[in-house]
Protein backbone atom coordinates (compact mmCIF):
# COMPACT_ATOMS: atom_id res chain seq x y z
CA UNK A 1 0.00 0.00 0.00
CA UNK A 2 2.63 2.10 0.42
CA UNK A 3 4.07 1.73 -2.64
CA UNK A 4 1.25 2.61 -4.43
CA UNK A 5 0.81 5.84 -2.23
CA UNK A 6 4.59 6.29 -2.97
CA UNK A 7 4.31 6.58 -6.69
CA UNK A 8 0.54 8.13 -6.77
CA UNK A 9 2.50 11.00 -4.84
CA UNK A 10 5.71 11.41 -6.99
CA UNK A 11 2.70 11.42 -9.94
CA UNK A 12 1.32 14.07 -8.47
CA UNK A 13 4.55 15.93 -8.06
CA UNK A 14 5.15 15.43 -11.47
CA UNK A 15 1.64 16.81 -12.34
CA UNK A 16 2.36 20.24 -10.62
CA UNK A 17 5.82 20.21 -12.03
CA UNK A 18 4.31 20.24 -16.10
CA UNK A 19 1.14 22.19 -14.76
CA UNK A 20 3.59 24.95 -13.56
CA UNK A 21 5.58 24.79 -17.02
CA UNK A 22 2.78 24.57 -19.70
CA UNK A 23 1.04 27.60 -17.43
CA UNK A 24 4.28 29.37 -17.55
CA UNK A 25 2.98 29.63 -21.54
CA UNK A 26 0.18 32.67 -21.32
CA UNK A 27 -0.36 31.38 -25.12
CA UNK A 28 -1.06 27.79 -23.84
CA UNK A 29 -2.58 28.84 -20.62
CA UNK A 30 -5.48 31.13 -22.64
CA UNK A 31 -6.54 27.94 -24.40
CA UNK A 32 -6.16 24.87 -22.23
CA UNK A 33 -6.70 23.78 -18.86
CA UNK A 34 -3.16 23.15 -18.37
CA UNK A 35 -3.49 21.70 -14.99
CA UNK A 36 -4.88 18.65 -16.60
CA UNK A 37 -1.18 17.51 -16.27
CA UNK A 38 -2.29 17.00 -12.67
CA UNK A 39 -4.72 14.32 -12.44
CA UNK A 40 -2.78 12.62 -15.66
CA UNK A 41 -0.02 12.25 -13.99
CA UNK A 42 -1.79 11.25 -10.63
CA UNK A 43 -3.45 8.57 -12.47
CA UNK A 44 -0.55 7.04 -14.38
CA UNK A 45 1.36 6.78 -10.47
CA UNK A 46 -2.33 5.07 -9.31
CA UNK A 47 -2.10 2.95 -12.54
CA UNK A 48 2.02 2.29 -11.94
CA UNK A 49 1.14 1.88 -8.32
CA UNK A 50 -0.88 -1.01 -8.80
CA UNK A 51 0.45 -2.67 -11.56
CA UNK A 52 3.34 -3.44 -9.11
CA UNK A 53 6.12 -1.54 -11.07
CA UNK A 54 9.32 -2.22 -9.01
CA UNK A 55 9.24 -0.15 -5.75
CA UNK A 56 10.55 3.47 -6.22
CA UNK A 57 13.68 5.12 -3.84
CA UNK A 58 12.18 7.99 -1.83
CA UNK A 59 15.30 10.14 -2.93
CA UNK A 60 13.77 10.48 -6.42
CA UNK A 61 10.46 11.70 -5.03
CA UNK A 62 12.44 13.93 -2.60
CA UNK A 63 14.61 15.25 -5.59
CA UNK A 64 11.23 15.74 -7.84
CA UNK A 65 9.79 17.26 -4.65
CA UNK A 66 12.93 19.87 -4.43
CA UNK A 67 12.34 20.50 -8.20
CA UNK A 68 8.87 21.62 -7.48
CA UNK A 69 9.51 24.09 -5.15
CA UNK A 70 12.48 25.61 -7.03
CA UNK A 71 10.07 25.60 -10.02
CA UNK A 72 7.92 27.59 -8.15
CA UNK A 73 9.66 30.06 -6.25
CA UNK A 74 11.31 30.73 -9.53
CA UNK A 75 8.06 31.56 -11.28
CA UNK A 76 6.19 33.43 -7.89
CA UNK A 77 8.62 34.10 -5.92
CA UNK A 78 8.04 33.62 -1.98
CA UNK A 79 5.59 35.40 -1.78
CA UNK A 80 2.83 33.22 0.87
CA UNK A 81 -0.33 33.67 -0.69
CA UNK A 82 1.19 32.95 -4.43
CA UNK A 83 1.80 30.11 -2.13
CA UNK A 84 -1.40 29.04 -0.35
CA UNK A 85 -3.40 30.55 -3.90
CA UNK A 86 -2.11 29.16 -7.17
CA UNK A 87 -0.98 24.98 -6.60
CA UNK A 88 -4.72 25.25 -4.64
CA UNK A 89 -6.17 26.84 -7.85
CA UNK A 90 -4.09 24.52 -10.15
CA UNK A 91 -5.69 21.73 -7.85
CA UNK A 92 -9.01 22.94 -8.46
CA UNK A 93 -8.78 23.21 -11.97
CA UNK A 94 -6.88 20.09 -12.53
CA UNK A 95 -9.47 18.41 -11.03
CA UNK A 96 -12.76 20.33 -11.79
CA UNK A 97 -13.67 21.12 -8.23
CA UNK A 98 -14.70 24.50 -8.95
CA UNK A 99 -17.29 24.55 -5.84
CA UNK A 100 -14.91 23.94 -3.24
CA UNK A 101 -12.91 27.17 -2.02
CA UNK A 102 -9.41 27.18 -1.82
CA UNK A 103 -9.32 27.22 2.06
CA UNK A 104 -10.12 23.65 1.96
CA UNK A 105 -8.50 22.38 -1.01
CA UNK A 106 -5.15 23.69 1.26
CA UNK A 107 -6.31 21.61 3.45
CA UNK A 108 -6.57 18.51 1.25
CA UNK A 109 -3.26 19.48 -0.42
CA UNK A 110 -1.61 19.51 3.22
CA UNK A 111 -3.23 16.24 4.13
CA UNK A 112 -1.59 14.21 0.46
CA UNK A 113 1.72 16.53 0.93
CA UNK A 114 1.58 14.81 4.80
CA UNK A 115 0.27 11.44 3.62
CA UNK A 116 3.13 11.39 0.24
CA UNK A 117 6.21 12.15 3.09
CA UNK A 118 4.94 9.17 5.27
CA UNK A 119 5.36 6.92 2.79
CA UNK A 120 8.70 7.69 2.68
CA UNK A 121 9.63 6.92 6.11
CA UNK A 122 11.24 3.50 4.95
CA UNK A 123 13.72 5.93 3.60
CA UNK A 124 15.25 6.04 7.42
CA UNK A 125 15.53 2.32 7.20
CA UNK A 126 17.13 1.12 3.66
CA UNK A 127 19.54 4.43 4.39
CA UNK A 128 20.77 2.27 7.47
CA UNK A 129 20.93 -0.69 5.03
CA UNK A 130 23.42 1.37 3.31
CA UNK A 131 25.66 2.47 6.10
CA UNK A 132 26.13 -1.32 7.08
CA UNK A 133 26.72 -2.14 3.98
CA UNK A 134 28.94 0.34 3.32
CA UNK A 135 30.44 -0.30 6.52
CA UNK B 1 -18.60 68.61 17.62
CA UNK B 2 -20.49 66.04 18.27
CA UNK B 3 -22.83 66.81 15.82
CA UNK B 4 -20.26 66.94 13.64
CA UNK B 5 -19.45 63.80 14.55
CA UNK B 6 -22.59 62.18 14.26
CA UNK B 7 -23.14 63.66 10.67
CA UNK B 8 -19.61 62.44 9.55
CA UNK B 9 -21.11 58.96 10.70
CA UNK B 10 -24.03 59.47 9.27
CA UNK B 11 -22.78 60.05 5.91
CA UNK B 12 -20.33 57.31 6.27
CA UNK B 13 -23.34 55.05 7.42
CA UNK B 14 -25.43 55.93 4.58
CA UNK B 15 -22.37 55.27 2.14
CA UNK B 16 -21.67 52.05 3.05
CA UNK B 17 -25.79 51.17 2.44
CA UNK B 18 -25.84 52.33 -0.82
CA UNK B 19 -22.75 50.37 -1.67
CA UNK B 20 -23.83 47.25 -0.09
CA UNK B 21 -26.80 47.45 -1.51
CA UNK B 22 -25.39 47.66 -5.24
CA UNK B 23 -23.62 44.13 -4.13
CA UNK B 24 -26.77 42.76 -2.59
CA UNK B 25 -29.30 43.90 -5.68
CA UNK B 26 -28.04 41.21 -7.67
CA UNK B 27 -28.14 37.45 -7.53
CA UNK B 28 -27.39 34.41 -9.06
CA UNK B 29 -30.95 34.09 -10.34
CA UNK B 30 -30.99 38.14 -11.19
CA UNK B 31 -26.70 38.45 -12.09
CA UNK B 32 -27.29 41.73 -14.79
CA UNK B 33 -29.29 44.99 -14.19
CA UNK B 34 -29.29 48.49 -16.53
CA UNK B 35 -30.29 51.91 -15.99
CA UNK B 36 -31.01 53.83 -18.95
CA UNK B 37 -30.90 57.22 -17.26
CA UNK B 38 -27.56 56.89 -16.06
CA UNK B 39 -26.55 54.34 -19.39
CA UNK B 40 -24.89 51.63 -17.38
CA UNK B 41 -24.82 47.99 -16.72
CA UNK B 42 -24.13 46.09 -13.52
CA UNK B 43 -23.70 42.34 -13.21
CA UNK B 44 -22.21 39.73 -10.50
CA UNK B 45 -19.09 37.99 -11.18
CA UNK B 46 -16.77 36.04 -8.70
CA UNK B 47 -13.02 36.34 -8.16
CA UNK B 48 -10.99 33.94 -9.82
CA UNK B 49 -7.71 34.30 -6.86
CA UNK B 50 -4.89 32.20 -9.88
CA UNK B 51 -4.82 35.57 -11.77
CA UNK B 52 -3.58 37.97 -9.19
CA UNK B 53 -0.45 35.71 -9.23
CA UNK B 54 -0.63 34.73 -12.79
CA UNK B 55 -0.84 37.07 -16.19
CA UNK B 56 -4.50 36.29 -18.23
CA UNK B 57 -5.44 38.53 -21.25
CA UNK B 58 -9.27 38.58 -19.77
CA UNK B 59 -10.89 40.73 -17.41
CA UNK B 60 -14.55 38.71 -17.12
CA UNK B 61 -15.69 35.43 -18.85
CA UNK B 62 -19.31 33.82 -18.35
CA UNK B 63 -18.75 31.02 -15.83
CA UNK B 64 -20.16 28.78 -18.38
CA UNK B 65 -18.21 30.25 -20.93
CA UNK B 66 -15.81 27.80 -22.86
CA UNK B 67 -12.89 30.06 -21.65
CA UNK B 68 -14.68 30.01 -17.76
CA UNK B 69 -11.64 30.04 -16.09
CA UNK B 70 -9.55 32.07 -17.54
CA UNK B 71 -10.62 35.45 -16.23
CA UNK B 72 -9.59 37.83 -13.21
CA UNK B 73 -13.55 37.34 -12.77
CA UNK B 74 -16.09 34.92 -13.41
CA UNK B 75 -19.06 36.62 -14.66
CA UNK B 76 -22.47 34.76 -13.88
CA UNK B 77 -23.95 36.27 -16.75
CA UNK B 78 -24.20 34.86 -20.01
CA UNK B 79 -22.06 36.81 -22.47
CA UNK B 80 -25.09 37.38 -25.03
CA UNK B 81 -27.62 38.87 -22.41
CA UNK B 82 -24.34 41.07 -21.28
CA UNK B 83 -25.10 41.93 -25.10
CA UNK B 84 -28.75 43.11 -24.93
CA UNK B 85 -27.78 44.89 -21.86
CA UNK B 86 -25.41 47.09 -23.69
CA UNK B 87 -27.77 47.26 -26.49
CA UNK B 88 -30.83 48.52 -23.95
CA UNK B 89 -28.51 51.61 -22.47
CA UNK B 90 -28.10 52.51 -26.32
CA UNK B 91 -24.90 52.02 -26.17
CA UNK B 92 -23.23 51.86 -29.89
CA UNK B 93 -21.51 48.64 -30.87
CA UNK B 94 -18.07 49.37 -32.99
CA UNK B 95 -18.31 46.14 -34.54
CA UNK B 96 -14.86 47.12 -36.65
CA UNK B 97 -13.05 43.80 -35.47
CA UNK B 98 -12.73 40.83 -37.70
CA UNK B 99 -10.94 37.84 -37.51
CA UNK B 100 -8.72 38.57 -40.50
CA UNK B 101 -8.16 42.60 -38.98
CA UNK B 102 -8.11 41.78 -35.25
CA UNK B 103 -3.91 42.55 -34.80
CA UNK B 104 -3.63 46.17 -36.75
CA UNK B 105 -7.11 46.89 -35.77
CA UNK B 106 -8.03 49.10 -32.06
CA UNK B 107 -11.80 48.61 -31.08
CA UNK B 108 -14.06 50.85 -31.81
CA UNK B 109 -18.07 51.58 -30.13
CA UNK B 110 -19.28 53.15 -27.09
CA UNK B 111 -16.62 54.14 -24.25
CA UNK B 112 -17.02 52.38 -20.78
CA UNK B 113 -15.60 53.74 -17.39
CA UNK B 114 -15.68 50.19 -15.79
CA UNK B 115 -15.72 50.21 -11.83
CA UNK B 116 -15.71 46.96 -9.22
CA UNK B 117 -17.13 46.88 -5.69
CA UNK B 118 -17.80 43.79 -3.32
CA UNK B 119 -19.43 43.29 0.21
CA UNK B 120 -16.93 45.74 3.10
CA UNK B 121 -15.16 47.37 -0.26
CA UNK B 122 -16.26 50.62 1.10
CA UNK B 123 -16.40 52.42 -2.44
CA UNK B 124 -16.45 51.25 -6.16
CA UNK B 125 -12.69 50.81 -7.30
CA UNK B 126 -11.66 51.57 -10.78
CA UNK B 127 -10.64 49.03 -13.71
CA UNK B 128 -7.12 50.59 -13.63
CA UNK B 129 -7.20 49.84 -9.71
CA UNK B 130 -7.96 46.51 -9.65
CA UNK B 131 -5.75 45.58 -12.71
CA UNK B 132 -1.80 45.67 -12.41
CA UNK B 133 -1.22 46.94 -16.00
CA UNK B 134 2.82 46.50 -16.69
CA UNK B 135 3.02 50.02 -18.62
CA UNK B 136 0.72 51.85 -16.10
CA UNK B 137 -1.85 52.75 -19.53
CA UNK B 138 -4.79 53.52 -18.84
CA UNK B 139 -7.50 50.50 -19.58
CA UNK B 140 -10.18 52.18 -22.84
CA UNK B 141 -13.12 49.63 -22.29
CA UNK B 142 -15.15 50.12 -25.63
CA UNK B 143 -18.08 47.94 -26.54
CA UNK B 144 -16.67 46.23 -29.69
CA UNK B 145 -20.72 44.19 -29.88
CA UNK B 146 -19.53 41.13 -31.73
CA UNK B 147 -22.29 39.30 -31.37
CA UNK B 148 -22.14 36.81 -33.81
CA UNK B 149 -18.96 35.88 -32.98
CA UNK B 150 -19.45 35.91 -29.56
CA UNK B 151 -22.19 33.72 -30.20
CA UNK B 152 -20.78 31.18 -32.31
CA UNK B 153 -17.25 30.67 -30.91
CA UNK B 154 -19.54 30.23 -27.32
CA UNK B 155 -15.88 31.23 -25.33
CA UNK B 156 -18.18 33.28 -23.14
CA UNK B 157 -15.78 36.36 -22.94
CA UNK B 158 -17.70 39.79 -21.43
CA UNK B 159 -14.13 41.98 -21.32
CA UNK B 160 -10.95 41.31 -22.92
CA UNK B 161 -7.42 43.19 -21.99
CA UNK B 162 -6.72 43.63 -25.83
CA UNK B 163 -9.11 44.82 -28.88
CA UNK B 164 -11.06 41.54 -29.38
CA UNK B 165 -13.15 40.13 -32.03
CA UNK B 166 -15.38 38.05 -30.03
CA UNK B 167 -15.20 39.69 -26.38
CA UNK B 168 -18.36 41.74 -26.26
CA UNK B 169 -16.53 44.32 -24.48
CA UNK B 170 -12.62 45.44 -25.04
CA UNK B 171 -9.24 47.22 -24.21
CA UNK B 172 -8.44 50.17 -27.54
CA UNK B 173 -5.34 50.60 -26.04
CA UNK B 174 -3.85 47.26 -27.49
CA UNK B 175 -4.75 45.58 -30.56
CA UNK B 176 -4.80 41.91 -30.65
CA UNK B 177 -2.24 39.74 -29.65
CA UNK B 178 -0.36 42.26 -27.34
CA UNK B 179 -0.53 40.44 -24.43
CA UNK B 180 0.11 36.99 -25.86
CA UNK B 181 1.86 37.08 -29.18
CA UNK B 182 3.99 40.02 -29.27
CA UNK B 183 4.26 40.63 -25.39
CA UNK B 184 3.72 44.33 -25.19
CA UNK B 185 2.02 43.92 -21.78
CA UNK B 186 1.19 41.69 -18.90
CA UNK B 187 -2.30 42.13 -17.26
CA UNK B 188 -3.11 40.93 -13.39
CA UNK B 189 -5.50 41.43 -10.62
CA UNK B 190 -4.62 43.61 -8.07
CA UNK B 191 -3.74 41.38 -5.43
CA UNK B 192 -3.28 44.17 -2.78
CA UNK B 193 -7.34 45.50 -3.26
CA UNK B 194 -9.20 42.35 -4.89
CA UNK B 195 -11.06 40.57 -2.10
CA UNK B 196 -10.08 36.80 -1.62
CA UNK B 197 -10.88 34.09 -4.36
CA UNK B 198 -14.45 33.10 -4.90
CA UNK B 199 -15.98 36.83 -3.51
CA UNK B 200 -18.57 38.33 -5.08
CA UNK B 201 -18.18 41.69 -6.80
CA UNK B 202 -20.31 43.90 -9.10
CA UNK B 203 -19.04 44.97 -12.35
CA UNK B 204 -20.44 48.06 -13.45
CA UNK B 205 -20.03 49.60 -17.09
CA UNK B 206 -21.02 53.62 -17.45
CA UNK B 207 -21.11 55.11 -20.98
CA UNK B 208 -18.70 57.89 -20.95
Amino acid sequence: MKCIIKITYLGMVFGFIFSLILGHSLWLEMRVNTSLALPFFSLVGIGAGFLRIEDIPASLVLITQGIMVCLFSYIHGFDVMAWTIVPAALFRDGFFLNVISLLVINKILLCLIVLGNLSLVPFSKSFKLNIFKNG
Amino acid sequence: MLKKILFIFTLLFLFSVTVYANVSELTRENPISYDIQKKSVSFLAQVNGKYMYQPTRHFAIYEKGKFGEKSVFKGLVPNLDFYDALMKINAFAGNNMTLKNKETTHVQGTEFAVSVTWKGAGRSYSIDEVINESNNKPIVMKFGGNFENSKNKNTGCLLCFDSCPVGVVSNSTYTYGAIEKRKEVTMKGNKDILPADKTDVVITLTAK
